[in-house]
């Protein structure tokens, strides 16, 4: 089998975007990191009152997997994907669940849902992300509803090189495959980017030790992306930016339904940006942007296929940016347009949702070692009228330690597939929307600790969060029909360690600990299935072999058990399920191995784990896999006071 | 010449005796039906030789029936459902060829109906477990389709298999199932292909 990838690599003549080893000295934190997501505009991430995480390029580069979600999986603690419905991905962060994260692009929300109010992961594609920022914590001051557990905003390459051309070729031994292409150009006036990427993922069979015995169906799937992006430069004060995407992704069940029906997820997304210095302290940013998701059940015997879904998000933001002194304030008006029409609304009907939102937050430097993040906002919806949100938070820093407290009121609004859903489940119920639904209210605390120097950085982060008003299902008297209403409220605690430790300058030690307290309890049981404990260890080691440099990395993720009760609503009578622990491990090489050229190959599941009985949060795999991906990469470089080029290869 | 002529003859009067043996055991006919069994609160008639039929007023007093399908439950025309003579088994073949079922079947192995309890209050799932009520069904016909509710979602296995069944004039069929869904994947339509009679 690793012949044939190796002669398949071959032909393909692959690739690099992994151009990068470090180069530089390692250091235990990044002290120079920029981030965007906590203000909306650049600031220096040791400076953010907020708790922020960012997956570098470099961590993006070395990482085994093929998938967004694999990436997060290994980089953020207390993040957890399982499965739903046997097929599709469902996130879980902080013991919150997809309803309650804000998955963004470059700032903009997305439109659609695989199921379970989770994004399509698949549209997002690995080799065009140039970071990805975590911000902990709520985040409806800056982005509205649903931003209560946190924001992950993946941030897309852009050009750095007038001219940069990029393939890529990634295979693995359970039937995954990637290809990517991209051109990214730049020169003083215009810069742009062209990605193309193709993924395929085949459908397998497993062995299902359930009882009866079953057979685990996992689907197989192709994916189409492709990118454009491009930006003028209007005399160092206005850039116009506009970006478009396209993403097809065709799915099929492993088994008999797979022979008759494919399921296609389709998106289209535009977004036009104009941005313009008024003077040197003030800046105003003009964008509209329009993501457009659509779903398709292809009928291959017909040869057809039958929308039977369509979301569209649209955007216009005007946002002020204004930095004075110790103040650096952002402001924003925005309008968010939603529209669905989905099969599970009676006779396919069409339903929208208008919120107008105007917000403020101003991060003021109080002192050199005092630092303050504070913002209001307010909302209002064409269903729930006015909502206000604030938050506040503080950093103070004392030589190498930092410590941050903050308070953020949060909210997320019934979604239009929670108001107006009248759907038969083949049968079996009726799922009913609810019109009289509020929006969910949460508030959260965190506070954090954490310790910088050079060689190691150690941090403790620990969070509340109340929701009130949750929305959640429940079932009528004569057990027919189940419909969604407010009534719970959840409480959600948890902390994690996280500590880097550059061992030498070749060697490093990764580790991130948290622990989730997810109280879901109906007569004294836990109903939650959250795994209390995630433990990520990664360590690695540059080194360098027949003079090239190579790094090799030994990663880790331990997932601890959780038993949970189902607790029937009229007799009480309880039922436990019993989830076991379990890690997954991998090993892996990267490296440069010509100046055009790397490489990155290893194993994933190194110890062959495979769950005795496969579940929605078993972790689903194969068993041990082999993985081996190839770039290649031709970089020309501008020269100071000329304009020649120059192939680096 | 007369030789050729008497030849002639002979072969003309051995196909006219073959003739008559053919008309008297009506030919093997091969065909493929589907069936709308989604409806939970009611029994699809099928006849080997007029297809899908409708209801009869009395079903256990009627021999215009061979097969009735409810969602994946079949019954024979025999027993304690009908007054023909059908029964059936779930044979070893995979594949419906009239020379292998010829030479394997086993008369011993034709089994009659039994009572299962299954859902037939309302025409969907709306129903709990002990709703459920006794129905006559073919327990070696019912082999071919196995749902697995240990997993959502629920597990569907289609036997491979051909079913020997003897319609309700007690002559010897064979069928064997293709299909549970539509050609838009929808679950509750069956469709198989089969033999009848073989002789």
């Amino acid at each position: 089998m690793l012949a044939t990838l190796l002669s398949t690599l071959l032909f393909i003549n692959s690739i690099d975007t992994l151009k990068t080893i470090d180069s530089t000295k390692k250091e235990a934190r990044n002290l120079n990191e920029i981030v965007v997501t906590a203000s909306r505009s650049a600031r220096f991430l040791k400076d953010i009152p907020v708790i922020t995480r960012v997956i570098s390029k470099t961590d993006i580069t070395k990482h085994s997997g093929q998938s967004l979600m694999s990436l997060l999986q290994d980089e953020i603690p207390g993040l957890e994907f399982t499965q739903t419905e046997g097929v599709t991905n469902n996130i879980t962060f902080q013991g919150l669940g997809s309803n309650y994260i804000l998955i963004l692009i470059d700032g903009e929300r997305l439109a659609g849902e695989t199921s379970r109010s989770n994004p399509d992961f698949n549209r997002i594609n690995l080799d065009n992300i140039e970071k990805i920022e975590i911000v902990r914590g709520g985040m409806s001051t800056l982005y509205g509803s649903g931003a209560v557990a946190g924001v992950i905003n993946i941030i897309t390459k852009n050009a750095t090189s007038p001219l940069n051309i990029t393939l890529k070729g990634d295979l693995t031994t359970d039937g995954n495959q990637k290809y990517f292409s991209g051109i990214n150009y730049k020169t003083k006036s215009i810069e742009g980017s062209t990605n193309l990427s193709f993924r395929k993922k085949d459908e397998y069979f497993l062995p299902n030790n359930t009882t009866p015995p079953s057979i685990y169906e996992s689907e197989g799937f192709k994916n189409i992306n492709i990118d454009q992006k491009i930006q003028f430069n209007i005399k160092k004060i206005a850039t116009i930016s506009l970006k478009g995407g396209y993403y097809n992704h065709e799915r099929f069940n492993a088994g008999d339904v797979g022979k008759i029906m494919h399921d296609i997820y389709r998106d289209k997304n535009l977004l036009i940006k104009a941005s313009v210095d008024a003077d040197k302290k003030s800046k105003f940013e003009i964008s509209y942007s329009i993501d457009d998701y659509d779903k398709f059940n292809k009928y291959i015997l017909l040869g057809k296929k039958d929308m039977n879904y369509s979301n569209t998000i649209q955007n216009p933001r005007i946002l002020y940016l204004y930095k004075d002194g110790s103040h650096s304030l952002t402001t924003g008006l925005e309008l968010i347009h939603e529209e669905l029409s989905t099969y599970q609304f009676k006779n396919n009907s069409y339903y929208s949702n208008n919120s107008l939102s105007i917000y403020a937050q101003d991060d003021v430097e109080l002192n050199d070692n005092l630092r303050l993040q504070a913002g209001l906002r307010f909302d209002y919806n064409n269903q729930y009228k006015s909502k206000i949100s604030p938050k506040i938070s503080i950093l103070y820093k004392s030589g190498a330690f930092s410590y941050r407290v903050g308070y953020a009121s949060g909210y997320r609004v019934p979604s239009l597939k929670e108001l107006h859903t009248d759907w038969s489940h083949q049968g079996f119920f009726q799922l009913m929307g609810n019109n009289n639904l509020t929006p969910e209210k949460s508030h959260n605390f965190s506070a954090s600790g954490e310790y910088i120097t050079r060689s190691f950085n150690a941090s403790l982060n620990i969070y509340h969060n109340i929701i009130t008003d949750k929305i959640s299902t429940v079932w009528n008297n004569t057990q027919d029909t189940v419909f969604y209403r407010n009534f719970e409220r959840a409480t959600v605690s948890g902390a994690d360690v996280n500590i880097r430790y550059i061992i030498d300058d070749k060697t490093s030690l990764k580790a991130n600990y948290s622990f989730v307290k997810d109280w879901q309890t109906i007569n004294g049981l836990n109903t939650s299935s959250v795994r209390p404990h995630i433990l990520l260890l990664k360590i690695d080691r540059d080194f360098r072999l027949f003079k090239k440099d190579f790094n090799v990395s030994l990663g880790g993720r331990i997932y601890s058990a959780v038993d949970t009760y189902s607790v029937h609503q009229e007799t009480g009578a309880a039922q436990i399920s019993k989830y076991p622990a379990y890690s997954m491990w991998n090993i892996g090489i990267y490296g440069r191995v010509f100046e055009f050229m790397s490489i990155k190959t290893g194993i994933d599941n190194l110890f062959n784990y495979k769950p005795e009985i496969i579940n929605f949060n078993s972790g689903i795999s194969k068993g041990i896999t082999f993985y081996i991906s190839a770039g290649f990469n031709i970089e020309c470089h501008q020269k100071r006071h000329n304009h020649s080029y120059k192939h680096k290869m | 010449m007369k030789r050729y002529y008497l030849l002639l003859i002979l072969i003309s009067a051995l196909l006219i005796s073959c003739s008559k043996e053919e008309l008297a055991i009506q030919p093997t006919k091969q065909a493929s039906v589907s069936l709308d069994v989604r409806q939970y609160d009611k029994w699809i008639y099928f006849s080997f030789l007029n297809g899908i039929i409708e209801t009869p007023a009395n079903p256990e007093e009627s021999t215009e029936w061979d097969l009735a399908f409810h969602r994946w439950d079949v019954k024979t025309n025999g027993g304690i459902a009908g007054k023909g003579d059908g029964s059936a088994y779930m044979s070893e073949l995979t594949t419906l060829d009239k020379n292998l079922i010829i030479t394997n079947i086993q008369e011993s192995q034709f089994k009659s109906n039994v009572l299962i309890k299954t859902y037939m209050k309302t025409p969907d799932m709306t129903q709990g477990p002990e709703q459920r009520v006794d129905v006559p069904a073919n327990p070696e016909l019912c082999k071919w389709m196995l749902v697995n509710m240990s997993t959502i979602p629920p597990g569907y296995n289609m036997s491979d298999k051909v079913f020997l069944v003897k319609s309700a004039s007690g002559r010897l069929g064979a069928i064997k199932f293709k299909s549970y869904m539509n050609e838009t994947a929808v679950k509750g339509y069956v469709t198989f292909e089969y033999l009848y009679p073989i002789n």
